[in-house]
């Protein structure tokens, strides 16, 4: 490096999540709670608290009736109430009422525009250095007509000092609850997800905290979320909540060693190393509903175990047993399934004695049948994930071949049929003319009776490669995408070494030459140094600045992903792999 | 009845009752002394601008102009209809004159080809896809030089290790010539094995001449065959896949001028202009 000079190679925090935070605003935060009860001691050199305020949080100043959080929205960010209150709206607000729309779609003479704009080389961008922050980003809206809106309405305020967002954002979930500014002047520092991380890492009062927080509002609200416990009167609900035992199952970091797993042992040896929760045959002490992860329901089958479903977040596992001891108690019935934890899972238990006094009386009749002796797996759980019934529809194999490739986790898994695929590469085509010229997906993968797992983001309902992300580049837009900004891509790498389906790469970025593009020297007042072309001066030595990019399911067109349109055979499709019954339906078309 | 199966029979009886309608309508025409081929020539050029747009659809995927798959089966039902409409149009009978017989060829080979396209691209799919290892077309000479290198390193290896010339004769009388080999289209004409049964059978003949470790180096060289014959037939396929296009739309943009020359001469020697 050039003494006169230095890199501007993109790091974290380089750009600050706001600007307007600055080292006295952070002194003033640091003496307000909960920040003030951490020890300044316990953070790392590179990560310190003043840091972590400093570049990951931002300041909101809002009118009154500002919506802070939409229900229903996916969020990376915390919110902590500095001044003034924040209302919490605890029942659902209708969709025109928070202003939703189908999101930024281009409309058809931008669709043409862009189209004729695309650029002749792959991968080319303005130069790194003079990219801009977009100044609309997350724009904030006001919730009209207040006092009618929220008539009759459960509302909860939140003081100075309460923070509120945060199992959202640590659980990359969608927001349960809209938050909006009681007063004029309230302000709120948003943290966003990687701060709020680091913060919890550090301070184990923050974690505490939020731990028990979830216990007290998100507990609840996930408990709603099932048909049989929506109907219950409040108190039962929080008599459930008091009681409902925290269990976690796995390792956080299965994406690392599944692909090993996969390659170099058999599948009876892996279904080995999967944590179990409940063995086929044991009783069940409480009705288990997954709260993160996936798990693999099995039984056994001559000399080893078949997978005959798989459990995702908000679906229960139990009830048929529970009722049945309950109708006889003189025969014990057991799990008829084993679970086991794919990858990690965490996993509510809500005690059998409750489930026998608050829940069994309130079901209906068609839950009660379902749970007879002849049912399957209960299907009180919204969505039913997958029954015995779909499972034959699928076929032998193709169960354990999901859950082998982890598939599981796709909200959007583009799946190709072979048998009609022309290789024709329309879809390819198609793609590549929605991003610039650029495709987004590589049409290979593995394969199974005729059905390819294509290399495509899957828009995952864990997104593991949303952890590492330094700058918040890649998110979860409000219609479930998950897409990069490129405008605060990094290029740090740390996406696409996460991703365990290999489905994010890396890029070399290019000029309007189609040169690579390197960082370039800066002088010491931070301008860009030119050499005697005029051109800037480019720090080859570090390497080609790169940025990660993948399939964003084409959020900004019109009409979906193009790939699925462009194809003329119906080979191709995007599913949802908890939506099992048109995954059947595609496979026995 | 699967999704395709209602499909099918929903967009057959519509295109069915296209026909009888066109019918009707050339019926009535006719009846009332209408230039019924006016009509009827009129429509045929509408239907094959409808069915050209499928390509120029095919161009803009960016934009929501429903999913192509639904083009594609408006393609291949109103292509029926136009063969219909083209019956109609040209009253049951043999062309007569330079241009209407030029014109009639273009569109029989253009309704050949569209044919015998939806057939290949209904058959070859599951063929390819239960051959063997997946392979992508434009990847296929690379798999073919590196098996060929392949191969060549297990001969020279058994020659080395064997001390005899009898892998070298062979490969060079008989595999070399089969690895060397690019397979073409023909290949799909008749059994598409029919190639690598021949070599598969003559190294079992040759294996009573060779020694045991030979015989191990002839296994390996089997192996290589199997490949080979799943290389030969993705490239025939997939080839196949793709040049099937090359007449049909070509050919289609003639018969659009052709045609476009038609309706005009047969306006101005009509006196409609």
């Amino acid at each position: 490096m050039d003494a006169s000079g230095q890199t501007i190679r993109p790091a974290r925090w380089d750009e600050p999540f706001d600007a307007d935070v600055t080292p006295e605003r952070v002194e003033r935060i640091l003496t307000l709670p909960p920040f003030d009860r951490m020890d300044p001691q316990r953070f790392p050199r590179h990560l310190p608290l003043a840091g972590i305020l400093r570049n990951d949080t931002r300041l909101l100043t809002l009118k009154q009736d500002q919506i802070i959080v939409r229900e229903g929205d996916y969020g990376n960010s915390a919110f902590l109430v500095l001044e003034g209150t924040a209302r919490v709206v605890l029942e659902s607000l209708p969709r025109e009422v928070l202003g939703r729309s189908e999101g930024a779609k281009k409309g058809w003479f931008q669709s043409i525009a862009r189209a004729l704009g695309t650029r002749r080389l792959r991968e080319q961008r303005p130069h790194h250095t003079i990219r801009q922050r977009e100044a609309d980003e997350d724009e904030l809206t006001l919730l009209h007509d207040v006092p009618r809106v929220l008539e009759g309405k459960r509302t909860n305020d939140l003081q100075p000092g309460e923070l509120f967002g945060e199992i959202a954002a640590l659980g990359r979930s969608p927001r349960t609850a809209t938050v909006i500014a009681a007063q004029n002047g309230t302000q709120m520092l948003e943290i966003r997800w990687q701060g709020l991380r680091d913060l919890m890492s550090y301070a184990p009062e923050m974690k505490a905290h939020i731990e028990q927080r979830f216990r007290e509002h998100g507990l609840r609200s996930l408990l709603r979320a099932l048909d049989i416990i929506r109907r219950l009167p409040q108190e039962a609900v929080d008599e459930i909540a008091a009681a409902t035992e925290f269990e976690r199952h796995g390792r956080m970091d299965w994406y690392g060693s599944y692909q090993q797993l996969l390659d170099k042992t058999t599948p009876s040896e892996r279904l080995r190393t999967e944590p179990m929760i409940l063995q086929q045959g044991d009783y069940l002490n409480g009705l288990i509903i997954v709260r993160g992860g996936f798990v693999r329901v099995s039984r056994k089958y001559h000399l080893g175990e078949q997978t005959t479903a798989y459990l995702g977040k908000g679906q229960c596992y139990g009830l048929k047993e529970i009722y049945q001891n309950a109708q006889k108690p003189g025969e014990l019935v057991t799990s008829e399934h084993s679970l086991r934890a794919v990858g990690y899972v965490d996993v509510l238990v809500i005690p059998t004695v409750l489930v026998e006094r608050l829940i069994l009386p309130r079901l209906t009749a068609a839950e009660i049948r379902k749970l007879e002796p002849q049912g399957s797996i209960s299907k009180t759980a919204r969505p039913v994930k997958l029954s015995e019934d779909a499972r034959e529809k699928l076929g032998p194999g193709i169960v354990e071949f999901f859950m082998d490739k982890r598939t599981i986790n796709g909200g959007a898994t583009m799946l190709i049929d072979l048998d009609r695929c022309t290789r024709c590469d329309d879809c390819v085509r198609g793609c590549a003319s929605a991003h610039d010229g650029n495709p987004r997906f590589i049409r290979q993968g593995d394969q199974l009776e005729g059905i390819q797992i294509t290399q495509a983001c899957m828009h995952c309902h864990d997104p593991i490669c949303m952890i590492p992300c330094p700058t918040g580049a890649i998110h979860r837009e409000e219609s479930g995408e998950v897409v990069i900004n490129d405008r605060t891509c990094i290029g740090c790498s740390s996406c696409a070494n996460n991703c365990p389906y290999n489905n994010i790469q890396m890029v070399e970025i290019r000029d309007e030459r189609g040169m690579p593009q390197f960082p370039v020297k800066l002088d010491a007042k931070q301008r860009i140094v030119f050499d005697s072309q005029g051109s800037m001066t480019s720090l080859s030595a570090d390497g080609a600045v790169q940025r990660a990019t993948k399939c964003d399911l084409c959020h900004d067109l019109l009409g979906g992903p193009a790939c699925v349109r462009a194809c003329p055979h119906d080979a191709l499709i995007r599913l949802d792999m908890q939506e099992t019954d048109k995954l059947a339906a595609w496979l026995n078309r | 009845m699967n999704f395709f199966a209602r499909r099918r029979l929903r967009n057959t009886l519509l295109c069915l009752v296209g026909m009888v309608l066109a019918y009707g309508l050339w019926r009535m025409l006719k009846i009332a002394l209408r230039p019924a081929a006016i009509y009827t020539g009129f429509a045929l050029l509408a239907l094959v601008l409808a069915l050209a747009l499928f390509n120029g659809r095919k161009k803009l995927p960016f934009l929501p102009l429903m999913k192509a798959s639904s083009w594609l089966q408006f393609h291949i039902y109103a292509g029926w209809l136009s063969v219909f409409v083209f019956l109609l149009h040209s009253g049951f009978r043999l062309p007569t004159g330079m241009l209407e017989t030029i014109l009639s060829v273009l569109f029989v080979i253009v309704a050949l080809s569209g044919v015998a396209g939806l057939f290949i691209t209904r058959l070859l799919p599951p063929a390819i896809t239960r051959s063997g290892e997946p392979l992508v077309y434009e990847r296929i000479p690379r798999y073919q030089h590196a098996l060929r290198t392949e191969v060549e390193g297990i001969v020279e290896d058994a020659e080395r290790q064997s001390g005899s010339t009898a892998m070298g004769n062979f490969y060079m009388s008989t595999l070399a010539p089969y690895f060397q080999r690019r397979s073409s289209v023909l290949l799909l004409a008749g059994n598409p094995s029919r190639h690598s049964q021949r070599i598969l059978g003559q190294m079992d003949e040759y294996c009573r001449y060779l020694d045991e470790e030979l015989v191990g180096s002839m296994g390996r060289l089997r192996e290589c065959v199997e490949r080979k014959r799943n290389l030969d037939f993705q490239n025939a396929a997939q080839r196949l896949l793709k040049l099937w296009l090359f007449v049909h739309i070509p050919f289609t943009y003639s018969l659009i001028i052709v045609a476009l020359v038609h309706a005009w001469v047969a306006l101005v020697y009509g006196g409609r202009l």
